[in-house]
């Protein structure tokens, strides 16, 4: 099926530019491409994280010297609040998120992700989100409960103020864009492989995103549950960590570690793979141990859900469960261990060359090293306890998320500087931005150990002189001035790279992965022809690459109907599969996400008003957004293939919009356990949970009502069966019948809760409750609703027997809809019978 | 063969606690399904040595086989010294020993042609339930999820504790949920099975934290307080290891069939 007919590279890009370029000025804002995209990210980001450095170093002068008062008391709470929430949620998430939406597809041999308006939507939500969050700073009014915003200080009681408020917005804003990127990393890197791109052929970093995705769908969702029913609390009143009211602000905790732990290996895993990634193309030979690799990173995501219990040592958890986690924290040793050990012996048996890259890399290890020893340290409980909240934990975070997480991504920076520009940093210049960072950070963090060992607690925004404490604290102050100096250092040789660095030429570290396979910078159509890919190192295999798929030496490099086309592959074998065509530039993204945003404004400033015409508002672009899909002319303008090729994915029934659901319902479905988790975990634990004598909801009515989801989901699941089969008579009078079921469902429901003697501002129980039953109701419909958008679209022949994907799609959301809704009853009504029964 | 031969595990697991229940203070009614299972036990243990006779099986499954009957028996007899019944935590670890560690063993062996070789159709027959619905191993670790979460609700937990009869259907359950889970997850070569197993990794986590964390005592065979901790820890931690080894065997395993994937185009 390879064709060989060379063709003109230049008459190519001109053909592909018209359907796949840019536009430029205000239309800007349309674009969706991921080269864009993920450049946005990484800016945006970087910006982030010289602001935030630019908070670390406030507070570095305000300790340098004992008793100074620079910095008072309150300023200095919210600057180590938001130095720490910029860092982890506006910084290193966002930047190595954005690393990946701008290389997977390249490394993959595939032209965009494949939803590139979620892209575009993720990068919107992430902009005002965090502009939201940074403007409290601006107004004097930040978030100052610390970063994991612990329960009670972060309640209505504590913290009166607006200031958590913004944080929890801004974070659960910022949050859907991660969990919206992580959606698409799955599914592009599962379902858009080049042709014969079997798994296992896949490079590292692909391995490392792929399960960071994972990770990020299953671990986002806990925090964004609790900052969701943190800010009911604070907003309506409803008591879920107040303890007299039958809370437990433990629960919070739980929740957040839920994620936090996670995180750690959400942030470190794409590091891990960039250092993965680098060694091999400098030592000059593949990675030692490929599989085992894959199958620590594999294990890591699994162990990374056990272990939240070790960052709760010290508030009281039973010393039986201390003993079990302390043991437990060192697993994480093996998996890591075997990395480690896969690259020494990838340094040992090749030939490094220590090129800039390299030089951060080697300041990798070590740091990271030291930093993983102070970890053993303190899974160790009496250290622990004896070095809690002190500068020692802040010592030791540090040494593991820059050695672990900064290091490694200057690096990943460095090595694909050329590949983003198109010329090369200046050595002198980096290897003094290096030795700078170097020096400064050791001299900061090395010492801080001592001050923390030395007892000087964290989170105070100064200390009496002479308890021993001054003179660690100037030398820490003085290396966090060194260590800015190497990153503004490393920032001026990023800029003059752009006017002065040497062009770069293809492939400068003669690496291995496809993204070198572009031109640099790269087009935004990243390949002409989609090669064939059964080999680990395409680039050392076929060194010409580059030229003959700019010749259009290989697939799919028609472009005269006008679609921005990619392979659809299996996502095991990479067997080609289907064409995936992808939509093109549009304003919705954009919009959408500033509608969200005027809602988290509005419900910032408490008028719901506002805030309920934003919600309408919003979800009449989302539903527009749906509608350009699938057969409409806006998404796939002429609908005919090359004889040969298979299908359209939208001519199928399992297209990667399958494949998005699912994602999206295993990332709700992680919060719908979270919250089931919640329920358990107050019923049981809450010292002054109350449940009232008779059962809250009526059993007869719930059961119908049930009943009636149900018979619309088997009706809707029969329905796409008999599609499957061919049958797709009276399909749109169906879709009516069904959706009309779901209505009379959400009416019941909406009735049932009315009727309820429900009282949310009293008790935790009914709290809860609410929560369970508005969950319910926004997914029976939202089915409703979708049903609704298929029927018109049948009408429209949008929908339709050669065109059935969407009716695939809108399944496994009916399925999930009665699924939860049968937990949540049984976990409403039966549950509570069955614990009370001692 | 092998339905019965789970419905024998099955009987007798239970039934050795259930003689634990009684045990000591007296024999009575426990003691007649305890030793009729251990027969019963001993006699589909010899009846896989004969099947192997016909049709020889691997080594690694034998070995599997044979220590998992092993590890059956002794996991009858430790509740004859009644500390099942004292204790909440040695109670979890009976439990744990079923559900992670037998049941996968036998699943490992994969007795079914020894099985048919001695017994018969009648055994293909009773089994094609099971089968079918072992192919969707999110499926089955929902069920194998309801039927952990039901039995360890204090009201059902303290019910089989408190009638030797409820404990026989309790372990039933629990066998076999664990037996349709273990035999999807391991004879399927899919990432799905990776999805289930994390599935299940976290829900009996969340249940061992809660009752790690419980502030009251839920479970009348809890000695004391520590008890009570120590079964949900062992629930959460310990027993979490076998669904993280099944996640590596399982990924090793599907790298060995992905790998020959060379042959990549459509096969049109």
């Amino acid at each position: 099926m390879n064709e060989t007919i060379r063709k003109d590279p230049a008459a190519l890009h001109d053909d592909f530019m018209k359907v796949w370029g840019n536009p430029h000025g205000w239309r800007a804002l349309t674009i969706v491409n991921h080269t864009t995209i993920g450049i946005r990210f990484m800016i945006t980001g970087g910006v982030f994280f010289l602001i935030g450095g630019l908070l670390a170093m406030l507070m570095r002068t305000q300790l340098a010297l004992p008793q100074q008062e620079i910095i008072g008391a309150e300023l200095y709470n919210q600057l180590f609040t938001m130095h720490g929430t910029i860092m982890m949620f506006l910084f290193v998430v966002p930047m190595l998120e954005g690393l990946a939406l701008y290389l997977i597809p390249k490394m993959i041999g595939a032209r965009d992700l494949l939803f590139p308006r979620l892209s575009a939507f993720g990068y919107w939500c992430y902009l005002f989100g965090s502009i939201i969050l940074l403007s409290s700073l601006l107004l004097g009014i930040a978030p100052n409960a610390g970063w994991f915003a612990y329960t009670p200080l972060s309640n209505a009681v504590y913290s009166p103020g607006p200031n958590i408020d913004f944080w929890l917005l801004g974070i659960t804003f910022v949050e859907i864009s991660a969990v919206s990127a992580g959606v698409e990393l799955v599914v592009s890197i599962l379902r858009s492989r080049s042709p014969g791109m079997s798994l296992l052929q896949m490079p590292l970093f692909c391995w490392y995103i792929l399960i960071m995705a994972f990770m990020i769908v299953f671990g986002f969702p806990p925090l964004i549950l609790g900052s969701i029913l943190l800010e009911l609390e604070r907003a309506a009143g409803m008591p879920f960590f107040d303890i007299a009211r039958g809370g437990d602000p433990i629960l919070w905790q739980h929740l957040f570690w839920l994620f936090g732990h996670p995180e750690v290996y959400i942030i470190f895993l794409p590091a891990a793979g960039i250092v993965s990634t680098l060694l091999p193309v400098f030592a000059g030979r593949p990675i030692v141990a490929y599989r085992w690799v894959v199958l620590a990173v594999i294990s890591t995501g699994f162990l990374s859900f056990g272990l939240w219990v070790h960052h709760m040592f010290a508030i009281g958890i039973p010393k039986l469960a201390q003993a079990f986690f302390s043991v437990a924290s060192m697993l994480i040793a093996i998996p890591t261990g075997i990395q480690f050990f896969a690259w020494l012996a990838t340094l040992w048996t090749g030939r490094p060359v220590y090129h800039i890259p390299m030089l951060w890399l080697t300041g990798f290890l070590v740091i990271f090293v030291a930093g993983g020893l102070t970890g053993v340290m303190l899974a160790v409980v009496p250290f622990n306890w004896q070095v809690h909240d002190t500068h020692f934990v802040v010592a030791h975070l540090h040494y593991v998320i820059v050695g672990g997480v900064l290091f490694p991504l200057i690096a990943g920076l460095y090595y694909w500087l050329p590949h983003f520009s198109g010329n090369m940093p200046s050595d002198k210049l980096a290897r003094w931005g290096f030795w700078l960072t170097f020096i400064g950070f050791n001299t900061t963090f090395l010492v801080m150990h001592l001050t923390g060992l030395l007892g000087m607690p964290r989170r105070n925004y100064t200390y009496d002189a002479n308890l021993g404490w001054d003179l660690p604290n100037s030398i820490s102050s003085m290396g966090g001035f060194i260590f800015a100096m190497g990153i503004a250092m490393i920032l001026l040789d990023i800029l003059l790279h752009f006017r002065m660095g040497r062009q770069a030429g293809s492939n400068p570290w003669h690496a291995d992965t496809l993204e070198w396979a572009t031109s640099t910078p790269p087009q935004p159509y990243n390949f002409i022809s989609l090669p064939d890919n059964p080999t680990r190192h395409p680039m050392w295999r076929k060194p010409d690459l580059q030229t003959s798929i700019a010749e259009g030496c290989h697939t799919l490099s028609e472009i005269d109907h006008g679609r921005r086309e990619t392979w659809g592959s299996d996502p095991i074998t990479g067997k080609i599969r289907e064409i995936i065509h992808l939509p093109g530039n549009s304003w919705l993204p954009f919009f959408t996400a500033l509608v969200l945003a005027v809602l988290c404004i509005s419900l910032l400033l408490r008028t719901y008003d506002l805030a309920l015409a934003a919600v309408g508002i919003s979800s009449i672009l989302l539903l527009r957004w749906s509608w350009i899909n699938g057969a409409h002319p806006g998404a796939a303008p002429d609908a005919t293939v090359v004889p040969g090729y298979p299908p359209l994915h939208s001519r199928t029934f399992d297209s990667p919009g399958l494949w998005g659901m699912i994602v999206t319902l295993l990332a709700d479905g992680a919060l719908f356990l979270s919250l089931l988790f919640g329920w358990f975990f107050l019923m049981i634990i809450a010292p002054h949970w109350r449940a009232p004598e008779v059962p809250p909801l009526p059993w007869l009515p719930l059961l119908i009502t049930g009943g009636v989801l149900t018979g619309a989901a088997i009706w809707y699941k029969r329905l796409l069966q008999r599609l499957r089969e061919g049958e797709g008579r009276r399909l749109q009078s169906q879709l009516w019948g069904i959706a009309l079921i779901g209505f009379v469902h959400c009416f019941q429901l909406i009735g049932i809760w009315t009727n309820s003697t429900l009282t949310i501002t009293q008790t935790a129980h009914d709290a809860v409750i609410t929560v369970i039953l508005m969950y319910l109701l926004f997914h029976s419909t939202l089915a409703a609703i979708m049903t609704v958008l298929q029927a018109r679209r049948v009408a429209y022949g949008y929908v339709g027997k050669t065109v059935p994907y969407e009716v695939a799609v809108v399944e496994p959301w009916w399925l999930y809809t009665t699924s939860v809704f049968w937990l949540g009853v049984a976990a409403i009504l039966l549950l509570p019978m069955a614990w009370g029964g001692n | 063969m092998f339905v019965i031969f789970v419905l024998l595990v099955a009987v007798v697991l239970p039934a050795s606690s259930v003689e634990a229940h009684d045990g000591i203070k007296g024999v009575g009614d426990a003691w007649l399904p305890f030793t009729i299972s251990m027969i019963m036990l001993m006699v589909f243990w010899c009846m896989y040595g004969i099947g192997t006779r016909r049709i020889p099986s691997p080594i690694e499954r034998w070995l599997a086989f044979n220590v998992a009957s092993l590890v059956a028996v002794l996991t009858m007899l430790i509740p004859l010294g009644g500390w099942v019944e004292e204790s909440s935590a040695m109670h979890m670890i009976q439990h744990m020993l079923i559900m992670a560690v037998i049941m996968p063993l036998y699943m490992l062996a994969r007795p079914l042609p020894q099985w048919v070789a001695v017994g018969g159709w009648p055994v293909v027959w009773l089994l094609k339930p099971l089968l079918y619905f072992s192919r969707y191993p999110m499926h089955t670790a929902f069920l194998q999820g309801v039927i952990i979460w039901f039995w360890h609700t204090p009201k059902f937990y303290n019910l089989a504790l408190a009638n030797p009869w409820w404990h026989l259907i309790e372990h039933i359950c629990l066998v076999l949920g664990a037996c349709v889970f273990w035999w999807s997850v391991l004879n399927r070569r899919t990432a799905v099975t990776l999805l289930a197993l994390l599935f299940t990794l976290m829900h009996t986590g969340m249940l061992g934290a809660l009752l790690t964390f419980a502030q009251i005592p839920l479970y009348n065979d809890s000695r004391d307080f520590n008890d009570q901790q120590l079964a949900g820890l062992i629930m959460w931690v310990p027993a979490g290891l076998p669904y993280l080894i099944a996640a590596i065997w399982c990924s090793l395993y599907w790298f060995r069939s992905t790998d020959g994937a060379i042959n990549f185009w459509r096969d049109s």
